[in-house]
C-alpha cells in the first residue's frame, strides 16, 4: 500500500465525481421514461438510501480504522473466506470500470463519432488511466482537484442561461399516474447505481487524513443533487417525452443551445466535459481494482497489474452488443447484483466481526487466522 | 527532453479523430434541405443546397459565382440518402450546419413524423432548424438564389431570427424540436408557410442583378397547422400572431386601432398572458401590455383622456381578436389554447367556458405630443 | 487471432523486460502479469471467435435462479 495522503477536500471532490461521473449524463434519459416527471423524486429518495447506506460502510470502516475493504475482509473472515470475498470485490471493481469504459465508448459512438470502432476508445481511455493508476491516488486526487472548477464553470454557465431561456412549467403537466411502489420498482437500478457503487471507495478510505466522515456524505449528497438537476434540467427544457426518448437528453440540451445567433454548437465543450468526468470515475475505480489485486496477492508494483488490466477491461466492456441490451441488464439485474456488494457483505462482515468480537479478544490486534 | 518531446509527438498521432476524420475540402455542408414525398407512389424527393465556398470568396473579385448548389435525389426510404448522394456529390454530405428545412404542403398534410423520427435518431442530423412547409413546388424554391444573403438558408435564418426577437424565448417555436417537444400535446404546433412570388424559379445568378427583389422571391405567408405532427389546416399571418400571443409566447406585435375616425397604430410590448382557472365558472386569461403610439392621425392634441380612449380601443380589438380565435378552435376543433393539455376533458373542452380580461397602458408617445393637422372648415 | 497471439506475445515479452529492470521485483510480479494478461487475452479470443464468455449473461442466469 502506497504512502498516499489525500485531503478532505480532495476526498469530497473524488466522491463526486465518482458519483456524479457517467449517472449525470447516462441516466437522465432512462429515469425520465420510467417516472416521467417526478423522477427528480426519484433522485431524491435514491440519495437518501446512498446517505444511508454510506453510513453503514462509514460505521463498518469506523470500526477497523487505518485499514481498507480488501484488508477489513480478509481480516474478519480469515485467509480462504476472505479472500474469495476479496475477489468478489475485485471482480466488482473491474466490471465497474469496463462498464464505465463501455458508456463512455457508447456516447462517443452514438452522439459524435459514429464510425470508430468502439475498441479504439476503450484502449485508448484504458491506457490513460492506468497510467494515472501508477502514478497513484495523490495525483489522481490532484487532478480531480484541478479539474472541479473548469469542469462546473463550463457545464453551469451555458446551462443556466440556455435551460432559463426555455424553461416551461407546461413540461411537468403530463399526465401520469404516480404509484410509489411501482415506481420504486422500476427504478430500484439508481439506488445501485450510482449509490451503491461507492462502497468502492471503501478502498481510499485509510488515505483520507481528515474529516473523512463529512467530505464522503457531502460528496453523495452533492451528485445527488447534481443528478435531481439533471432530470430536472431536460424536463423543464425538451420535455418529459422528448427527454424519455432521447439517450442523453443533457447532450442534445447542449446541442440545441443558441446564444444570439453566432454561439450555438456548444455539444464540443460538453463532450470534452463528459470524456474528463468518465476519465476520472474511470482512474478512481480502476485504482480501486489494482489496489484490491495488489493487497490481495501482496504485490508492491501497480504496473504490473495495471496494464495488463487493460486486456481484461477493453474486452469485458465489449460483452455487451449494445446499449439496449446494457438497459436491459442494468433494469433486470443491477440492483440485485450490487446489493450484494453493498449491503450482504458490509452487514455479513459486521456481523462475524460482532462475534468473533464475542468470542475472541480484541480484533485489532493483527492477522489472526480464522 | 527527448523522452517526453518522442511522447507528446506519438499522443498526437491519437488526435487525428480516427474513422471520422473530417476533412473540411471533402465535404459538402449542407445549408438548406427540403423535402417531399409523392402520396400515390410514397417516393420521397430530398433536395441538398450545398455551399461553395469557392463562390463565396469570389465575391469581391469580379463576376457572381454560384454562391449554393442544388442536388435532388429520389428514394424510398429515408435512411437510404446518404449513401444515395455518392452518385452525384463529389463530396461527403456534411448535415450539422443546415439552418433549414422545407417540407412540401402534400407531405405535411401526409404527416411527417417519420421524418421527425429520423432527424432525432440520426446523430450527423439536428432537430434545431427552422422547420417550414411550402405552398409553392419544392423544386421552385430550392433552386432559387436570395438577394442580400447569398445563400437561401441564411437568408431564411436571418428572417426568423428578426422574427424571433419579438418572442419570450428570443426565437419564434417554429423549430423542428419545439414540434417534436409538443408532438403527443393536443394544442396544435404552427409552423410557418412560405410561398414563391414567381411560377419560375430564379435558378441563375443573374437574378442578383436585378433590383425588384419581390418578383421572384420566397416570402412568408401564415402558419400550418400541425397537430401530432399532421398538417391539418392553415393560418394568415395575423391569426398565428394571436395564437402565439395567448399561448405566452409572442410578447410583441404590432396593432391599429380606429378611434374618431382615425387610424392609430399601436406597438404592443411586453405582453404577459396569464391563465386564471375557477372552479366552476371556467378559465380567464389575462392578458396585459404597454403600448407604444407609433403611428398616430387623428386630429386632437393628445390627453390623458385620449390615450385612455386608446387603451380601451387596443383592449377591444384585441379581446375581439381573441374571441375569434376561440371560436375558430371551436368550430375546426383544433384546441388552440392547449385547454386539454391543461386538464380539461376531451369531451368538454369546445364548450368550456373562457373569457378574456385585457388590459393595458400607453407608456410611449413617440416625438411629437399630437399630430399636425387643420380644422376642417 | 494471430494477430491477437502476436500482440499477447510481444506485450508479454515488454512487460517482463520492464519487470526485470526492478531490483526488488518478485515472482508474484510475474505471475500477476502473466495470468491477468492471459483472462483478458481469453476473453478477447473468446470475442473474437464470436462465443463470448458473456459475464453478464452468466450474472443474469444466477440472479434469475436466485430471486
Amino acid at each position: 500500500m502506497e504512502n498516499a495522503r489525500i485531503s478532505g477536500w480532495q476526498m469530497f471532490v473524488i466522491t463526486f465525481f465518482f458519483t456524479a461521473g457517467t449517472t449525470w449524463i447516462i441516466l437522465p434519459g432512462k429515469l425520465i421514461s420510467d417516472a416521467k416527471q417526478y423522477s427528480w423524486l426519484v433522485c431524491l429518495w435514491a440519495m437518501v438510501y446512498g446517505l444511508a447506506i454510506a453510513l453503514l460502510w462509514l460505521f463498518l470502516a469506523k470500526r477497523f480504522p487505518g485499514k481498507n475493504l480488501i484488508e477489513i475482509v480478509t481480516l474478519v473472515l480469515g485467509r480462504w473466506a476472505g479472500g474469495l470475498v476479496a475477489l468478489f470485490y475485485i471482480l466488482y471493481f473491474t466490471q465497474i470500470a469496463s462498464w464505465v469504459t463501455r458508456n463512455l465508448s457508447d456516447f462517443m459512438n452514438i452522439s459524435l463519432m459514429p464510425r470508430t470502432p468502439q475498441s479504439v476508445f476503450h484502449v485508448m481511455v484504458l491506457i490513460i488511466c492506468a497510467y494515472a493508476v501508477v502514478k497513484g491516488i495523490e495525483s489522481i486526487a490532484m487532478v480531480t482537484e484541478l479539474l472541479t472548477p473548469y469542469l462546473h464553470f463550463v457545464f453551469w454557465i451555458p446551462v443556466t442561461w440556455g435551460v432559463a431561456r426555455e424553461w416551461d412549467w407546461q413540461n411537468f403537466n403530463v399526465p401520469f399516474e404516480f404509484h410509489f411502489l411501482n415506481t420504486f420498482d422500476q427504478t430500484k437500478y439508481l439506488l445501485g447505481f450510482p449509490f451503491m457503487e461507492t462502497v468502492s471507495l471503501m478502498m481510499l478510505f485509510p488515505y483520507v487524513h481528515n474529516r473523512l466522515k463529512t467530505s464522503y456524505l457531502l460528496g453523495v449528497f452533492a451528485a445527488g443533487t447534481i443528478m435531481i438537476l439533471s432530470v430536472l434540467m431536460p424536463i423543464g427544457s425538451l420535455g418529459v417525452e422528448r427527454s424519455a426518448h432521447l439517450v442523453y437528453p443533457i447532450f442534445v440540451l447542449f446541442r440545441e443551445m443558441q446564444f444570439t445567433g453566432f454561439l450555438e454548437h456548444l455539444e464540443a465543450i460538453l463532450a470534452i466535459n463528459i470524456l474528463f468526468v468518465v476519465c476520472l470515475k474511470l482512474s478512481i475505480v480502476f485504482y480501486c481494482a489494482v489496489l484490491a489485486i495488489c493487497q490481495l496477492f501482496g504485490v508492491k508494483k501497480r504496473s504490473a497489474v495495471a496494464y495488463p488490466l487493460i486486456w481484461f477491461l477493453s474486452a469485458y466492456s465489449l460483452l455487451f452488443e449494445n446499449i439496449v441490451m446494457n438497459v436491459e441488464w442494468v433494469d433486470n439485474y443491477l440492483f440485485h447484483y450490487y446489493a450484494l456488494y453493498g449491503i450482504v457483505f458490509p452487514v455479513l462482515l459486521l456481523l462475524v466481526a460482532w462475534m468473533r468480537r464475542m468470542n475472541h479478544a480484541p480484533l485489532s490486534g493483527g492477522n489472526r487466522p480464522a | 527532453m527527448l523522452k517526453p518531446i518522442c511522447l507528446w509527438a506519438c499522443i498526437i498521432l491519437l488526435c487525428t479523430g480516427c474513422w471520422d476524420t473530417k476533412e473540411i475540402n471533402q465535404l459538402a455542408i449542407v445549408n438548406l434541405g427540403g423535402v417531399d414525398k409523392n402520396p400515390e407512389t410514397g417516393t420521397i424527393t430530398a433536395y441538398y443546397q450545398v455551399i461553395n465556398p469557392s463562390g463565396l470568396s469570389a465575391r469581391l473579385s469580379g463576376g457572381q459565382n454560384a454562391a449554393v448548389y442544388t442536388f435532388h435525389f429520389k428514394e424510398y426510404s429515408l435512411g437510404k440518402f446518404t449513401v444515395k448522394t455518392n452518385t452525384l456529390m463529389p463530396r461527403q454530405l456534411f448535415m450539422p450546419h443546415m439552418q433549414a428545412i422545407i417540407v412540401t404542403e402534400r407531405y405535411a398534410k401526409q404527416g411527417v413524423l417519420d421524418l421527425l423520427n429520423y432527424y432525432e435518431l440520426s446523430p450527423e442530423r439536428r432537430s434545431n432548424i427552422v422547420f417550414i412547409v411550402t405552398e409553392s413546388p419544392l423544386s421552385t424554391i430550392m433552386n432559387s438564389y436570395t438577394p442580400l444573403d447569398r445563400i437561401p438558408g441564411r437568408y431564411i435564418r436571418s428572417l426568423t431570427n428578426l422574427t424571433g426577437q419579438g418572442y419570450t424565448s428570443g426565437f419564434e417555436p417554429i423549430r423542428m424540436r419545439d414540434m417534436i417537444k409538443s408532438i403527443y400535446r393536443r394544442k396544435p404546433t404552427v409552423m410557418p408557410t412560405i410561398k414563391y412570388t414567381s411560377n419560375r424559379s430564379a435558378d441563375t445568378t443573374e437574378r442578383l442583378e436585378e433590383a425588384d427583389v419581390n418578383k421572384q422571391s420566397i416570402v412568408f405567408t401564415g402558419g400550418a397547422v400541425f397537430i401530432h405532427g399532421r398538417m391539418v389546416g392553415r393560418f394568415d399571418i395575423p391569426t398565428k400572431l394571436i395564437f402565439s400571443l395567448l399561448n405566452g409566447d409572442l410578447i410583441t406585435y404590432v396593432e391599429t386601432v380606429y378611434l374618431n375616425g382615425s387610424m392609430i397604430d399601436l406597438e404592443a410590448r411586453d405582453i404577459q398572458a396569464e391563465r386564471h382557472w375557477e372552479s366552476g365558472s371556467g378559465l380567464t386569461m389575462k392578458v396585459h401590455a404597454n403600448l407604444r403610439v407609433i403611428n398616430n392621425q387623428q386630429n386632437i392634441v393628445m390627453s390623458e383622456q385620449n390615450l385612455h380612449a386608446i387603451e380601451e380601443a387596443f383592449n377591444k380589438k384585441l379581446e375581439e381578436k381573441a374571441q375569434s380565435l376561440l371560436k375558430l378552435a371551436r368550430q375546426k376543433n383544433w384546441d388552440l389554447l392547449g385547454l386539454q393539455d391543461q386538464g380539461v376533458e376531451e369531451r368538454k373542452w369546445r364548450t368550456f367556458p373562457v373569457s378574456f380580461e385585457i388590459s393595458s397602458s400607453a407608456r410611449m408617445i413617440g416625438n411629437t405630443i399630437g399630430p399636425y393637422f387643420f380644422e376642417k372648415e | 487471432m494471430t494477430g491477437l497471439i502476436a500482440l499477447f506475445v510481444v506485450f508479454v515479452a515488454i512487460g517482463a523486460f520492464f519487470l526485470s529492470k526492478d531490483k526488488n521485483g518478485t515472482g508474484r510480479d510475474y505471475f500477476l502479469f502473466i495470468a491477468i494478461t492471459l483472462l483478458g487475452a481469453l476473453l478477447w479470443g473468446s470475442l473474437i471467435q464470436r462465443r463470448p464468455i458473456d459475464i453478464n449473461q452468466l450474472i443474469g442466469d444466477i440472479l434469475d435462479r436466485l430471486v
